[in-house]
This record gives C-alpha cells, structure tokens and sequence, in this order.
C-alpha cells in the first residue's frame, strides 16, 4: 500500500511541478518579495522589517493561491482526463489514491513555498538582514498552514466542483484566521449569547493562528517553539481529518 | 476584424480621455482631513492573520499624514489616536509607531501627556526593548521634569547588558547633586559632534536653555542666601550653592548686566531655531497651497506657538525658495 501511494505522490509532485500554475504563482510570490524592497524605502527605519512582512504574507497567499488552483482541481482533472478509470482499473483503492494525491500536492507546494522562503532570505542578507529563528518559525508555520488548507481543499474538491471548492478553501482561510480575533471581539460582555455559542464554535474550527508566526518576526519576543509544535500536531490533527472526509466521499462518488 | 480593432483602440482612447477628468475628481477625495481609518477594535478581524502587514501597511499611509494640515485639531487628534491604537492593537511589538508616534505627539503636537501614555504601552507591550524605555525616562525628563520617574525607569534599563553608554552617564549625572540640571547638559553633550549642522545647533539650542536655568538657579539661590543680587560670576560659584561640575560649564553662557542676566548666544540661537522653523512651515506650505506664504500668513500661524516674533528693530522678514531670512530694512 505505501509503494503505491509513493507512486501516485511522486506522479502528483512531478504533474504540480511541470504545471504552468504553480510557476505563475511561483513568479508572483518572488515579485511579491522583490517588490517588498520599495515598500521599506517609503518607511522610517523599519525598511527590512517591512520587506519580511509583505514577503511573508505574500507566501501565505502563495499557498492558498495553489490550494485554490492546485488542490481543489486535481481529483476533478483526473476524473475530467479520465487518468483515473485506468488507474482504479488495477489494484488500487481510491484511497490510497486520494493520499497519495494530498502527499504528492503537499510535497509540490512545500517545494514552492521552500523556493520562496530561500528567495526572500537571500534578498534579506542581500540588504544587510539576517533572518533569525523567528524567521525560521514563520516558514515553518506557513509550511504548516499549506498541510491542513491542502487538505482542505482537496477534501471541498471530493465535495463540490472545483470552482466551489476554490471558493470554499478560500473562505475557510479567511475564516481560519478570523477565529481568535473573533474570541476576543466577543469577550467584552456586549453580547453575550453570541459569545457562548463562539466558545463552543472556537473548538470546532481550525484555528491557523496557531501556526501564524509571521507576526512575531518583527519584535523582539523569543519563538515559542512549543508552541510551533503543537500548532503544527494540530494542524497535522485536522489534516488527518479532512484528508480522511476527502477519501470518504472520494468512495462514494460516481466515477 | 478590423472592426474590431477599430472599436478596441476607440476604448483605449476614450479610458485615456477619461484620465484628466477623473484625476480632478480623485483631486477632490485628497482634501486634507478626509483620512479613513477601519474601527481599531475591528482591524485584527479585517487583517485575516496579516496583522503584521496591516500594521505596515497603516503604518506607512499614517508616515505621509503625520504632518499635513487636517485644518481641523481635534479631528487630527482623533485620527491620531486611532492609528496609534489600531496599529499598536494589530502589531503590539511595533516598537518604532510608539518611538515616532510618542516624538510626534510630544513635539510637533505638544500633547506630552499622550505622548507618555504611548510610550509606557510600548514598554508594557515590549519589557526587552530598552531603546522604548530609555525614550520613556527621556520623555518623563523632558516633558514633566520628573527626576523621580526618569530615575525609576533608568534605574533598570542601566542593568540591562544592551544599555549605551549615553544613558548610563546620563543616569549618573541625574543623581550629581539631587538635581536633573547636571543631567541635561549631559544628555545634550553628545550631539554637539553631530555631523549634522542642524541637529548640532538644535543640541546647543538645548544646551544653553538648560545653562539659562541652572544661572537663574544660581542667581536665585544666592539673592535667597545673601538676601542681595550678586555682582559678580566669581561670587556665585559658593559651592553650599551649586556643585562645582553643575556650575562651571555655565559660566561662560551669561552675562551680569546690574540686576539682570543676559544670555547673548542663547538669543542668537533662539533667533535661528525660529527661522529654521518658519521655512520648515513655509515649505510645508508651498506643497500643501501651491505657493509660497506671504509674511502675514507667516505670522498668523501655528508655527510660531503663541511666540512674539517679530523682526528686530530695523529688520524684516523675506519669504523666498531659500526659506525665511531676516534683512535689514
């Protein structure tokens, strides 16, 4: 069973690599990085702390952007290019095809988001920085973040047709992020009820602000690295989750 | 085909046309004051996990309006106010917004007690930054003169291994005689070799209006003793007055002229600090109105903060691309 999720892995990575997509976003995470430099010139001594935040975000975006593109298009472009009837036509399940397919995905936006990281560091030191381990936390975090909204949206393109489930995974990140300045929007007592029933809610959507350390690149506030680590086990958690619901209605579905 | 091509260069040309037109319509939207800030209690909600970009992002639009004209003081204050919190909100470890925004607030806006407020939230916010604090212990002498919250402050930041060595002398000057006066002169000492000559002149400014005190002190406290002014420099150097390292380096900065001092350098340089600050407005003023202020409106305005400044006797002021200057009549 490993070998032939190795298979469809290696199959998935080198397809997503030789896709003209994951070079165009490639191409505007990097523009992103460069183009970062300038927005440092407009600031007042904060110049590579701006450079590391607009390039970060930009490589979040980066990784939702091939989530979006990718990801929730690749069990559709299979069906659509039939590749899976003479796939499932031998001896495999569709869920090792399914896995498979979220390892082989993961591995091509990890390379990607791995490029852009390399890119942004080098164009630091070229400019007298020197990333840190906060640095080093962020790529790790954004890594982290690619694992569950991967999942995601290979899960919502099991679901629905993949522009949906563009839509959906794009929706779910923003939500995913929006979870802990909601918890603490609603802690001021002014609504109570819609603060009891967040509570319950906050525990049942991924929260991706526990592996958002982008923000922590700029002060002066050591990483928390067990924290990283158990953000990541979370994020690992639900990937488990959504892969998991991704192979359940992969099963079901007509083909 | 051609049809085509003929309608598509007809779109080209009438969006270009359109250019002038909307460029005067935007003129209108960039009237000053009609700066928009989200709610700061919901700009972690509208950052989506970029909290940290947001805060640039304000941080750099609020750099560019930090010093235009709102017409309006209490609408700029309340603009002010949001970016600081929005920003600080968003990124609590920005430690240059409370650094420029507590120098702004204190001394273009002459609001000290808000500039502090800002300044002990970024120490809160950030207790390793000792840059933040030695700017609060800095801004707690300057502003309120409060000897014993400068010392309070510094008292930490001296322990800490990043500690300049400005500081540290600073620190040890404010406890030379019990009093902040030795402090200053301390503090001001260093730029004085600033390759800048605006930023040197400003240290001196700063320099001879803290010797003016320590001299009126000096002056003070002997009339109080010897219950009569004194007559010479030579009698106000009693050290049951002043210690010797307080005093001696005002000697030099003032003159006896019978019952009154006078401080012939500090009126010279109070004299071009007021005039490097009219052409800092008149220039302001030249972007913002398209043409130069005549004297008048030089006059008229916030620059001067309540000051007399009129020309001396015999002399006027000349408004041109230089700045502003004073001829003899």
């Amino acid at each position: 069973m490993r070998d032939r999720v190795q298979v469809i892995a290696r199959a998935t990575f080198l397809e997503a690599v030789r896709d003209r997509v994951l070079f165009v976003v490639l191409l505007f995470a990097v523009g992103v990085v460069l183009f970062s430099r300038v927005l440092g010139w407009l600031s007042i001594d904060d110049e590579l702390k701006m450079v590391e935040d607009f390039s970060l975000s930009g490589m979040s975006i980066l990784g939702l952007l091939l989530a979006m593109l990718v990801g929730a298009f690749a069990l559709a472009k299979e069906i659509e290019r039939r590749t899976l009837y003479s796939l499932l036509s031998r001896d495999l399940k569709r869920a090792e095809f399914v896995v498979g397919k979220y390892f082989g995905l993961v591995a091509a936006f990890w390379a990607a988001l791995f490029a852009a990281a390399v890119v942004l560091a080098l164009w630091l030191a070229l400019w007298g920085g020197r990333p840190g381990e906060s640095y080093v936390a962020a790529v790790a975090g954004l890594l982290c973040e690619s694992l569950l909204v991967t999942a995601v949206a290979l899960f919502l393109g099991a679901l629905a047709a993949p522009p949906i489930a563009a839509v959906g995974t794009c929706c779910f990140v923003l939500a995913a992020h929006s979870t802990e300045a909601l918890r603490e929007l609603t802690s001021n007592g002014k609504s109570p009820n819609f603060a009891a029933v967040w509570r319950v809610l906050y525990h049942f959507i991924p929260n991706l602000e526990d592996v958002n350390f982008i923000n922590t690149t700029g002060g002066q506030v050591p990483v928390q690295w067990s924290h990283l680590g158990m953000g990541a086990a979370a994020m690992a958690l639900w990937s488990a989750v959504f892969v998991g619901g991704a192979v359940l209605l992969f099963r079901r579905r007509e083909v | 085909m051609l049809k085509l091509k003929v309608g598509l260069a007809l779109c080209a040309a009438a969006a270009i046309a359109l250019r002038g037109p909307l460029g005067e319509a935007n003129a209108m939207r960039r009237v000053p004051g009609a700066r928009w800030m989200p709610d700061q209690r919901l700009a972690k909600l509208f950052s989506l996990g970029h909290r940290s970009t947001c805060a640039d992002a304000i941080w750099l639009n609020a750099i560019g309006n930090l010093s235009r004209d709102f017409g309006d003081q209490t609408r700029k204050r309340r603009w002010l106010d949001t970016v600081f919190d929005t920003i600080t909100r968003l990124e609590p470890t920005f430690s240059n917004v409370y650094s420029w925004g507590a120098t702004y607030l204190g001394m273009l806006s002459n609001d000290k007690d808000r500039a502090i407020d800002l300044l002990k939230k970024g120490v809160a916010a950030n207790p390793n930054d000792v840059k933040l604090q030695i700017e609060l212990a800095m801004a707690y002498f300057e502003y309120k003169q409060d000897r014993a919250a400068t010392l309070a402050v510094l008292e930490k930041v001296v322990k800490h291994p990043k500690c300049d060595a400005i500081t540290m002398g600073f620190y040890d000057s404010l406890l030379v005689d019990e009093r902040a006066d030795y402090a200053a002169l301390a503090q001001m000492a260093p730029w004085l070799d600033s390759p800048n000559a605006d930023a040197k002149e400003e240290a001196e400014l700063y320099l001879e209006r803290t010797k003016k005190r320590i001299a009126f002190r000096a002056w003070n406290e002997f009339k109080d003793t010897r219950g009569r002014d004194a007559r010479s420099k030579d009698e106000l150097r009693d050290k049951s007055l002043m210690a010797p390292e307080v005093f001696e380096p005002v000697l030099g900065s003032f003159e006896i002229d019978g019952d009154k001092l006078r401080f012939p350098r500090l009126e010279e340089l109070e004299r071009k600090r007021a005039l490097r600050v009219a052409t800092s407005w008149a220039r302001q003023y030249r972007i913002e109105h398209g043409h130069l202020p005549d004297v008048e409106e030089l006059m008229r305005n916030p620059w001067t903060a309540g000051r007399n400044l009129a020309p001396p006797a015999g002399q006027h002021y000349v408004i041109d691309d230089a700045g502003v200057r004073l001829e003899n009549d």
